[in-house]
């Protein structure tokens, strides 16, 4: 099974000056993103497996991948924890 | 669900959950009206049904001007006005929880708040039971807390949990956590006038920020007329400290400390499109109004760090 991560449904969230804010309902908070989690947050539009967000941001940010990785992969654990973003097995995207 | 996390009392939770059970249906003619009277509450037009004692609406009446208050009208939005002893229960026997909190959620009755002194169901918009301790205390404020959020958003207004001074005919809105000094600067404000030290509203009208006195509870400032409002100066996020400093929060974290003041809107249980108009609404608010933080010490000093920065 391939995993992919994709932004949970009727999250109302925008972009201000290049940082992203989402409101988590569940939580009643807003949740603020730094650059690098807006820019992965931007890529999520669609859903995408850990490889293809780690070569987006290495493109981007111009970091070489094992750093790009590490950084994802505490992203994407802090948006799961948050219910923001979900894993989803890649066949059914 | 969990819905009773938090409470001391979870066996009174149940009762009041029976309570509501009891309102689906409810013959509200079995209990005798003392009175009916509307209050137009911010532009909202309650027709109040008192089934209470005959003190009800003279407790409440000082904290709303005179021209608020009419002739009830049977079309109408409906507030049925019930005490707990109405349905056998005692005063003490229903308050007694410690949980300050209110709970709330939607289902086929309608939306539903309990908290510690009183129990709303909202079944329509047009009908509204609500069950408090006998006479109008804390149940009436805090029912019109958990109430009006919802409703007053739909025309562009929402509650602060903040304090508000007037100075030279402009309102600084003091916004922080519980404890961070809301009550405390409105006590070092010698030359401003206090709308509220913990609820007051917030609205646009013609791209203007104007703030207003909640009368929603806090302590009551019997200067502070309901039906004025007065433009926004600006938002101060408070933070007590040895030193006087004020400074611009970015504009994202101005758009999150506003949404955390927002009071509730209990997000969990709004329809997504009214979750996404008060998230925009927060956006809006932002634009309009800048949000600074502001350490202060316990001084009326505090204000000349304002004043310089923000004339």
């Amino acid at each position: 099974m391939t995993i992919v991560y994709k932004r949970s449904k009727d999250l109302p969230w925008q972009e201000i000056h290049n940082e992203i804010i989402i409101l988590n309902a569940s939580e009643g908070e807003a949740v603020q993103l730094n650059e690098t989690a807006s820019f992965l947050w931007d890529c999520l539009k669609s859903p995408l497996g850990i490889e293809e967000l780690v070569l987006n941001t290495c493109d981007h940010f111009e970091v070489p991948p094992d750093q790009a990785k590490e950084d994802i992969n505490i992203f994407l654990k802090d948006l799961q924890s948050k219910n923001l973003i979900q894993a989803v097995d890649g066949q059914s995207r | 669900m969990e819905l009773s996390l938090g409470l001391r009392n979870p066996q009174l939770f149940e009762q009041k959950k029976t309570l509501i059970k009891k309102l689906e249906d409810i013959d509200l003619s079995q209990y005798p009206i003392h009175d009916k009277k509307q209050l137009s509450l911010f532009g909202l037009e309650l027709n109040l049904v008192n089934y209470q004692d005959s003190d009800f609406f003279s407790t409440i009446e000082k904290f709303y001007p005179a021209s608020w208050w009419g002739e009830f009208n049977t079309n109408g939005t409906q507030v049925h006005l019930l005490s707990c002893e109405d349905l056998g229960m005692s005063s003490d026997e229903f308050e007694n929880e410690l949980m300050p909190d209110c709970i709330d959620w939607q289902d086929e009755m309608g939306h539903i708040g309990i908290q510690r002194d009183f129990i709303g169901l909202n079944k329509n918009d047009n009908q509204i039971i609500i069950i408090t301790g006998k006479g109008a205390g804390d149940g009436w404020f805090n029912f019109l807390r958990w109430y009006l959020p919802r409703q007053l958003l739909k025309n562009n207004q929402v509650i602060l949990h903040s304090s508000a001074v007037v100075k030279n005919g402009q309102a600084y809105v003091f916004l922080g956590h519980s404890g961070a000094g809301k009550s405390t600067v409105t006590e070092l404000s010698p030359d401003g006038h206090v709308l509220g030290d913990d609820m007051n509203f917030v609205e646009v009208s013609d791209g203007q920020l104007y703030a207003r006195s909640g009368g929603i509870g806090g302590r009551f400032f019997p200067h502070a007329d309901c039906s004025e409002s007065f433009p926004v100066k600006a938002f101060f996020w408070l933070n007590q400290s040895s030193q006087n400093k004020i400074y611009p929060f970015s504009k994202i974290e101005g758009v999150r400390l506003i949404l955390a003041s927002m009071t509730n809107i209990f997000w969990e249980t709004l329809e997504e499109k009214e979750r996404q108009f008060a998230f925009d609404f927060a956006i809006q608010m932002n634009e309009l109004g800048r949000v600074y933080k502001l350490d202060f010490e316990k001084k009326p000093t505090f204000w000349e760090v304002i004043d310089d920065y923000c004339l």
